[in-house]
């Protein structure tokens, strides 16, 4: 748990208004569950607490939902650094060791410009174009899964290498 | 414009403020994303690696043509975005092994300054140990 945000609105004779305000108004990234899938769409920026907070609170809703799949969607993130890279990363490896497989969608043209440019890479992590496509994959993966025998261990990207243009 | 850099969400305002800047002096957006992002990967060294504190100047600057030495009141040369991150940090002891890809001092994080370079069309960087660090970058509007 980090709650370290209250002290940072506490120091003294520091005007920190408006970005406490933004931090009061969106301390949370809410996870919504269709079935057996969890959807989160991330709408503001990310900033470092939120983003470890919005881990936390996916794997929690995992354990509590037995969701089979998540699907993150950035399509209103304005900038995927580093650590957004890698906390999207872990997240989705973190949800795999529980057993749900995870898609991001909403990757936009100069995102995905940046991201290759920038050297960064979304390894392991399915994405796709939009909720439907992310959609797709999440229904051929737990089909998948259904018929292999053992489910949970199989988390391994298999061969098809099918990102986005599902048919 | 000046921001200070001390805590980590100070990398959110950072980058929210360089790509509002960006688009109103017209960079598209692709050009706003790679700003933005190299904006936010050298506030996190701030925050990382650099001691903790500094300050980030964005700035819009003009370059004349080499070919026409007078300019008009409009500026006929290319227009910029110019980013210095300053901190008075440890310093980078091995430059060139921070401009390497994967490389972190502190742990994990960030991954290089080398991927900083490549989204902008200048890249200068100047450290000493004990001092400090600053690392100054430039887009220029594409013509």
């Amino acid at each position: 748990m980090r709650d370290e945000g209250v002290n940072y609105m506490q120091d003294e004779g520091v005007n920190y208004s408006r970005q406490q305000r933004i931090r009061r108004a969106w301390d949370r990234i809410p996870i919504l569950q269709v079935e057996d899938y969890l959807l989160a769409s991330i709408q503001v920026p990310l900033h470092d607490e939120l983003a470890l907070r919005f881990q936390r609170d996916l794997l929690d809703m995992i354990e509590q939902s037995r969701a089979k799949g998540v699907i993150i969607d950035i399509t209103a993130i304005d900038v995927v650094d580093s650590f957004i890279t890698r906390i999207l990363v872990e997240t989705a490896r973190m949800a795999s060791l529980m057993g749900a497989e995870t898609v991001i969608v909403g990757l936009r043209p100069e995102i995905s410009i940046t991201l290759v440019e920038f050297g960064v890479e979304f390894e392991n992590i399915k994405t796709a174009l939009d909720l439907e496509h992310g959609i797709k994959i999440l229904k051929e993966k737990t089909l998948d899964k259904n018929l292999s025998s053992d489910g949970r261990k199989h988390h391994k990207m298999r061969g098809n290498g099918d990102t986005g243009d599902a048919t | 414009m000046i921001i200070k850099i001390r805590e980590e969400y100070d990398i959110v305002v950072a980058r929210v403020e360089a790509k509002d800047m960006a688009k109103q002096i017209g960079f598209d957006i692709v050009d706003q994303t790679r700003i933005a992002t190299a904006i936010s990967e050298l506030a996190r060294n701030i925050i990382e690696h650099g001691g903790g504190e500094g300050v980030i100047l964005i700035n819009q600057i003009k370059k004349r043509d080499e070919e026409c030495d007078e300019i008009d009141d409009e500026g006929s040369g290319r227009t910029g975005l110019e980013i210095i991150a300053m901190d008075r940090g440890p310093g980078i002891d091995d430059i060139e092994k921070a401009m390497e890809d994967g490389y972190s001092s502190g742990g994990g994080l960030g991954i290089g300054l080398g991927a900083v370079k490549r989204l902008m069309d200048e890249f200068e960087v100047w450290s000493k140990v004990g001092e400090g660090t600053r690392v100054r970058v430039v887009k220029w509007i594409r013509s």
